[in-house]
């Protein structure tokens, strides 16, 4: 065979170039990628469940993020806060007080990071709101961290819990909220998580 | 003729890989739909599928240039002058492969001894480029399936009367009531999501505030039925691939790994979602504006390779016009390969 023409050669040339120039830009994905990220949130998913097994938290939160990145699916995600940040930080740990308020901070920390991202933010606002009030604020006694803890559950209650969790008693909760006298709302938040009608009954 | 399609596939599909081929399917199977051990997804299931036909493309230009070193082109030129019954017969050849790939595919979606996925959904998150109270903006980046919704979640807390009714409007004056407590599911229509982009406002503007890190489009996963489908739109984006390869090879006369290199090239572009990017000047953005060219050059036949975790994003989103464009686009370069008369030498 005949060397290839000089135009062919320049064609591919720019064409690999370009392709290969997007791959580096972050533009494109070369074709077998999806297959590759597949088999990495697979095996992800496995050490993400020894981690869990071994109560490694800091482990436990970076697979989280990664299968996060890798599937965008966030339930990984979603379980690590909640162990992190709820889980971790209760009494029954008997980790010293500076430990769990560490803990839970890290989590939420984590958490706030990836809520624009994360499918399903309004399971992040759940564990966000009870870790601050039940967690953090005891430990804490910082307005903010409590103020913060109500505000994330009004906008959850805003959304009925969301769409795979939604309930219409979150949604009549919030009604009955927005009756409320502004001044008062914060104290029916706090009395709705600890009374029988809680967010767990419902 | 069959003969000759025969030994090609024979080429490029030895026996044992046959063996090779299925046990990998099998593999993707457990990976994908086993309850305990796989992701439990079909997006899953379609991403280990398109590594098939990737590795056919290689196998392909590996086969074509091992024929070249081993003289077949001058026996080509004295079985036949006109010089399209080669390249016909291993675009047959391959097309047939590809085929029965593709069917051997679909075995799992017909008959699959795990149960199927549940029914879900994908939840995306969605720019509000220009939002003052009571008018919202939305950027979804890119076209959607018609299928989706957007979800909305309102904050009541600042309007004085929140019984008072409230309707979300479109500018084409489509509209859903507003229930405090309540996610506003916005279905999209066909023009927002081919666009990407749409506008809603609050009537009476009465000050209900949008939550924006909380709003989400809801996109429904397409179900185990749909499996065959969007394998069918696979076969159809790696099919002009292979027709690629043959014009690169024969009409280009690249070695049949750089032309199968090439193909791979156009086709990881052709498969790039078309997002719009803010681009500054200098080199970087000089480069990132070429890539955008050529992409812009294909067919948008992104939605045709919808795999992974995230496919319900990008299946079916193809139009026809494009799928058409890109079959033509096939057909062209099949027609390059075929096209060089080569007279025989004495």
């Amino acid at each position: 065979m005949n060397p290839p023409p000089l135009s062919a050669r320049i064609l591919a040339t720019t064409v690999g170039g370009l392709a290969l120039a997007g791959w580096m830009l972050g533009m494109t994905l070369p074709l077998g990628t999806r297959p590759w990220q597949g088999a990495q949130s697979w095996w992800n998913e496995r050490r993400f469940h020894q981690a869990a097994a071994d109560q490694d938290y800091p482990t436990l939160l970076a697979l989280g993020e990664r299968d996060l990145q890798l599937t965008g699916r966030g339930l990984l995600f979603d379980y690590a806060i909640y162990r992190v940040a709820y889980g971790a930080s209760a009494p029954s740990y008997a980790h010293l007080p500076a430990d769990a308020l560490s803990w839970a901070r890290l989590g939420l920390a984590t958490l706030e990071k990836h809520l624009p991202e994360v499918p399903n933010p309004w399971a992040g606002l759940q564990t966000q709101a009870y870790t601050l009030v039940e967690r953090v604020f005891p430990l804490s006694h910082r307005q903010q961290d409590l103020d913060a803890g109500l505000h994330a559950l009004a906008d959850r209650w805003a959304g009925s819990g969301g769409p795979t969790a939604s309930s219409p008693g979150l949604g009549a909760l919030y009604r009955s909220w927005l009756q409320v006298a502004p001044r008062q709302r914060p104290l029916f938040l706090l009395q709705k998580m600890q009374g029988p009608t809680s967010e767990q009954n419902l | 003729m069959p003969y000759l399609i025969w030994a090609l596939m024979r080429d490029c599909m030895p026996r044992r890989w046959w063996f090779g081929f299925f046990a990998g399917l099998l593999l993707a199977t457990v990976l994908s739909f086993d309850t305990n051990l796989g992701a439990h997804s079909l997006g899953s299931y379609l991403a280990y599928v398109s590594v098939f036909p990737l590795v056919l493309l290689f196998r392909c230009g590996w086969v074509l240039q091992q024929r070249t070193s081993q003289g077949w082109p001058h026996q080509e030129k004295l079985r036949d002058s006109r010089g399209y019954k080669a390249p016909l017969v291993e675009f047959f050849g391959l097309s047939t492969l590809l085929l029965i790939i593709y069917v051997c595919a679909s075995i799992p979606c017909w008959w699959n001894p795990y149960p199927s996925p549940p029914a879900s959904a994908g939840y995306y998150p969605v720019t509000i480029h220009f939002g003052a109270n009571d008018y919202w903006l939305f950027d979804l980046h890119s076209p959607v399936p018609a299928s989706s919704t957007l979800l909305l979640t309102l904050d009541w807390s600042q309007v004085q009367n929140p019984e008072q009714d409230v309707w979300i409007q479109d500018p084409n004056g489509r509209k859903l009531q507003a229930i405090p407590g309540e996610l506003l599911r916005w279905p999209l229509s066909p023009a927002e999501a081919k666009e990407g982009k749409m506008a809603l406002h609050s009537l009476p503007k009465v000050g209900v505030e949008l939550r924006r890190p909380l709003t989400r489009l809801e996109i429904p996963r397409p179900g185990m039925q749909q499996g065959p489908h969007l394998l069918l739109l696979q076969f159809l984006f790696f099919w002009p691939l292979f027709a690629m390869l043959l014009a690169w090879h024969r009409r280009g006369k690249l070695s049949g790994t750089l032309s199968a290199w090439t193909c791979f090239a156009l086709g990881s572009l052709a498969a790039m979602p078309m997002q719009a990017t803010d681009l500054d000047s200098g080199p970087l953005a000089l480069l990132a504006r070429a890539v955008l060219l050529l992409k812009l050059a294909l067919p948008p036949v992104e939605g045709l390779l919808a795999a992974g975790a995230r496919m319900e994003r990008l299946a079916f989103t193809s139009a026809a016009t494009s799928i058409s464009g890109w079959l033509v686009l096939g057909a062209l370069s099949l027609w390059l390969a075929c096209k060089e008369k080569r007279p025989v030498q004495p």
